[in-house]
């Protein structure tokens, strides 16, 4: 009896020694796999980095759902997943130049950004989709930008070349105008516009400003320090302006206050 | 008459015969895994050279102001290009020598991975001719390709020791 319980704890020392030293192995074995996964993993995201700053707005179509392999490492099986990603603007500071009357909850409405980031997550799976590895990275557009250009609509007939008009605005009156603006004749989204009057022989004020800023309403009228509202006839220049990689884009046009 | 009973009888023979295979077996397994594990742990020091020099390779193509080599659409067996010399301050860079330019070539380093006498090496050569070359790993083969049309940069090296040659790859997005 007492040689049968000796044996069996002996095999049973002796076979838990050897499964841990198996397992530490394989553990070894593993993290070899597991840092070539990595390095396939970012060659994955590099690759889609790329076709992003070729073709930004095809990127989610062509690499969402895709699966490949990268030559010398054929047994590591890459699947992609291309989602948009919205980036809300961080400074709670800037938002509260742009109140509503009736705001939604949070208020103020915090600005988006939709079309500027992709979220890109690579899996790389091996050992026959038995061990993964995830990879996740936001992916912009990198494409150095050239003739960058505000266009503001409506436009009017053309004074000089960033200046159009003229517009008539009676007293009191609004008059409502729109921008966009585009590199190489590809619009930019998710852009922000500044808008503002610059005074010639009259005055104005910009009204309304949508939350996205694409839209302003002017006013041919003004606000004093008093609070009184004034107006002031004669020519002025509602300005749109915007800053694209470093370059500032700019368009005006001429309003003639009655 | 009585039986002689010293010595083992035939179930206690084979018993102990099962455990001392089982013993010298589990040895033999142990002893051939401890040596697997030492090939492994070399494997992963050498993983761990390639992989610190394909971050190296990584982090110079991604900080690149122009890659001379290689060009769009070919493939060459060296990378060269410039980038902004990390090792100066951003009020070195800015001095009023160059009119506060922080990108101007004085500013700027050429860089260079090369493949000579079987050893990958890094060149670093500053705009005032002052030369490092680091030696890196050992290598077989180093190409870089540059596909047509994309701002991709594909390096492939192979490194072999006494018991494999491994060929590694590393694609670079240029920004």
């Amino acid at each position: 009896m007492e040689a049968v319980f000796a044996s069996f704890l002996l095999i049973t020392s002796i076979l838990i020694s050897v499964y841990v030293f198996d397992s530490s192995l394989r553990a070894e074995a593993n993290n070899e796999q597991r840092i070539t996964a990595a390095i396939v993993a970012e060659s994955a995201l590099e690759e889609i980095r790329s076709f992003a700053n070729k073709n930004f707005p095809g990127t989610r179509s062509t690499y969402h759902g895709r699966n490949w392999t990268l030559p010398h490492y054929s047994v590591y099986q890459i699947s992609a997943k291309v989602e948009p990603m919205e980036l809300p603007l961080p400074c709670t500071e800037l938002e509260t130049q742009y109140p509503e009357v009736d705001p939604p909850f949070p208020t103020p409405e915090r600005r988006v950004l939709a079309e500027s980031v992709l979220k890109c997550e690579v899996a790389v799976r091996w050992s026959r989709g038995r061990d993964e590895l995830r990879m996740v990275r936001y992916v912009a557009n990198f494409t150095r930008a050239s003739n960058f250009q505000v266009v503001i609509n409506p436009s009017g007939t053309e004074i000089d070349p960033i200046t159009s008009g003229t517009f008539d605005v009676a007293p009191w009156g609004t008059k409502d105008f729109s921008a966009k603006a585009y590199v190489n004749g590809v619009e930019v989204d998710d852009i922000q516009f500044s808008w503002y009057v610059e005074p010639l022989n009259g005055f104005g004020s910009i009204y309304r400003e949508s939350r996205d800023g694409k839209t302003c309403r002017y006013r041919n009228a003004y606000r004093n320090y008093d609070g009184t509202y004034k107006r002031s006839a004669g020519l002025c220049d509602v300005v749109v302006r915007a800053v694209y990689q470093g370059t500032e884009a700019k368009r005006k046009v001429r309003i003639k206050n009655g | 008459m009585a039986r002689d009973r010293k010595g083992f009888t035939l179930i206690e023979g084979i018993f102990s015969m099962f455990l001392i295979f089982l013993v010298l077996g589990a040895l033999t397994y142990t002893l051939r895994q401890a040596g697997q594990v030492k090939s492994n742990l070399k494997n992963m020091g050498e993983l761990s050279e390639i992989v610190q020099v394909m971050a190296m390779l990584k982090a110079d193509l991604g900080a690149a102001l122009k890659v001379t080599s290689p060009s769009e659409g070919s493939g060459s067996d060296r990378v060269s290009l410039d980038r902004i010399d990390s090792g100066l301050s951003i009020q070195a860079r800015i001095n009023d020598f160059d009119d506060f330019e922080p990108f101007d070539s004085i500013d700027q380093v050429q860089v260079s991975y090369f493949l000579e006498a079987g050893l990958l090496k890094r060149q670093s050569r500053t705009s005032l001719g002052v030369r490092a070359v680091e030696r890196l790993i050992q290598v077989t083969e180093f190409e870089a390709r540059r596909e047509s049309g994309e701002d991709l940069v594909t390096v492939t090296f192979e490194t072999s020791n006494s018991r494999r040659s491994v060929r590694h790859s590393l694609k670079v997005a240029l920004r």
